[in-house]
């Protein structure tokens, strides 16, 4: 007969659940008929599992009525970008639904519900890489004008815009750089200035062929950021700045960088 | 896209949006949240009913999308938060109270489990409401089926103790 204390509780759990061959299943039977300890073992193992069930099943009921997804496939309109809903920086989905069910295609890329832009989430990465910025990351030996011009040309060519440090001044910010980067395989344009206190902000931008959306604040972590999209281009202007001075940014360079 | 596969999506996808918010239920612990990954759920479903083969198990088809939508989610909000990369699996959220929605429900087994840590929670709820083996719950989770058994364990004697 087998010994107590060699039956483990994955072993009792089994047995509850009937997973075990009749065999393995009778001796671990006999083996709390004639063990208090291990009988006491498998009780502390068994709650009410149908009342877990019962109880699980009763919500069901409370469930939200069905929504007529058929409907809203087939015909999807769009939502203002962030109605301000206060509850999550990037809504999941539009709040005020009675009646119809608005499908915001726009707000969906917040899950890659959209036609699937090459570069997902791109706005995500750039923000995960910014919070590594500090006032230190920019101030080393200062690129002389040609250096700084040189640098956005490449990144001009880079994702064929019109990018020169006229076209990207931005008024309350000094232009530090530019630099190329990737994601997803596609090229990706950072682009980095300074604020009147030395914190860094970055605009950078990228190729997604998607929609236009117009420009809306939101925060990352402890950064404030713009978003905006047109003409196939993607944008961010993203630093600890604050809000109103990114907002002002956007407005002031967003017509002279555009395709 | 053939048309019986977005029919067979669409079809089915009416009956099971309950199981789906219950489910959203277990994993975000808030109805709100709850109700938007249903319904992102479903959109998502319909968008890849190509990819569901009509006959096999639209519900576990749906689930997978509910899940793979809510971890997710779930790493950008770690991210804001600055919680780093840590593996979605690896952490338990902290323990919540449930929200007022389930209070009402005043069920102590549902009390309980919402108190639980979120992977043992899923994993009692995946075998025990929803009817998945010990395997499929071990492949749903992508974790071992010794781990399967041990949540199990350590959640059934949470939902015997005194409360």
């Amino acid at each position: 007969m087998a010994r107590p204390d060699e039956i483990t509780d994955d072993e009792l759990i089994g047995y509850l659940d009937g997973y075990l061959a009749d065999e393995d299943a009778r001796r671990i039977a006999t083996a709390i008929d004639a063990d208090d300890d291990l009988a006491a073992r498998a009780a502390a193992l068994s709650p009410d599992m149908a009342a877990l069930k019962e109880e699980f099943d009763a919500l069901l009921h409370l469930a939200p009525r069905s929504l007529p997804v058929a409907e809203a496939i087939s015909a999807p309109t769009v939502v203002p970008a962030n109605a301000g809903t206060g509850r999550m920086t990037v809504p999941w989905w539009p709040t005020a639904m009675a009646a119809t069910l608005a499908l915001a295609i726009g707000l969906a890329a917040g899950f890659g519900l959209s036609p699937k832009p090459p570069q997902q989430d791109w706005m995500q990465a750039v923000a995960d890489y910014q919070r590594l910025y500090g006032p230190e990351t920019l101030g080393g030996p200062a690129l002389t004008e040609q250096q700084r011009r040189d640098g956005l040309a490449r990144a001009a060519g880079a994702v064929d815009l019109p990018l020169t440090p006229d076209s990207v001044a931005i008024a309350g910010l000094d232009f530090q750089r530019a630099q190329i980067l990737t994601i997803d395989g596609a090229p990706l344009v950072q682009i980095a200035y300074t604020d009147p206190d030395g914190a860094p902000v970055a605009l950078c931008l990228t190729r997604t062929g998607g929609p236009e959306i117009a420009p809306r604040s939101t925060r990352y972590g402890a950064m404030n950021a713009v978003t905006w999209q047109t003409a196939g281009v993607g944008f961010i202007l993203i630093g600890t700045s604050a809000s109103a001075l990114l907002q002002a940014g956007q407005a002031d360079v967003a017509p002279r960088i555009s395709s | 896209m053939t048309q019986s596969h977005q029919d067979a999506v669409r079809d089915g996808l009416s009956e099971l949006m309950p199981r789906l918010w219950r489910y959203g239920i277990v994993l975000c612990g808030d109805a709100d949240d709850a109700g938007d990954l249903a319904q992102a759920t479903a959109v998502r479903a319909l968008e890849r009913a190509v990819q569901f083969t009509p006959g096999t198990r639209l519900d576990r088809w749906c689930f997978t999308i509910l899940r793979s939508i809510w971890m997710n989610e779930l790493g950008r909000r770690r991210t804001r938060q600055g919680a780093g990369t840590v593996p979605v699996d690896d952490v338990d959220l902290a323990d919540r109270a449930p929200g007022p929605e389930v209070n009402i429900l005043a069920g102590q087994m549902l009390t309980k489990m919402m108190r639980m840590p979120e992977a043992q929670r899923e994993t009692l709820f995946l075998v025990y409401v929803e009817g998945y083996s010990y395997a499929d719950a071990a492949e749903r989770l992508d974790i071992p089926i010794g781990t399967v058994m041990s949540r199990l364990a350590n959640g059934r004697k949470r939902l015997q103790a005194e409360a």
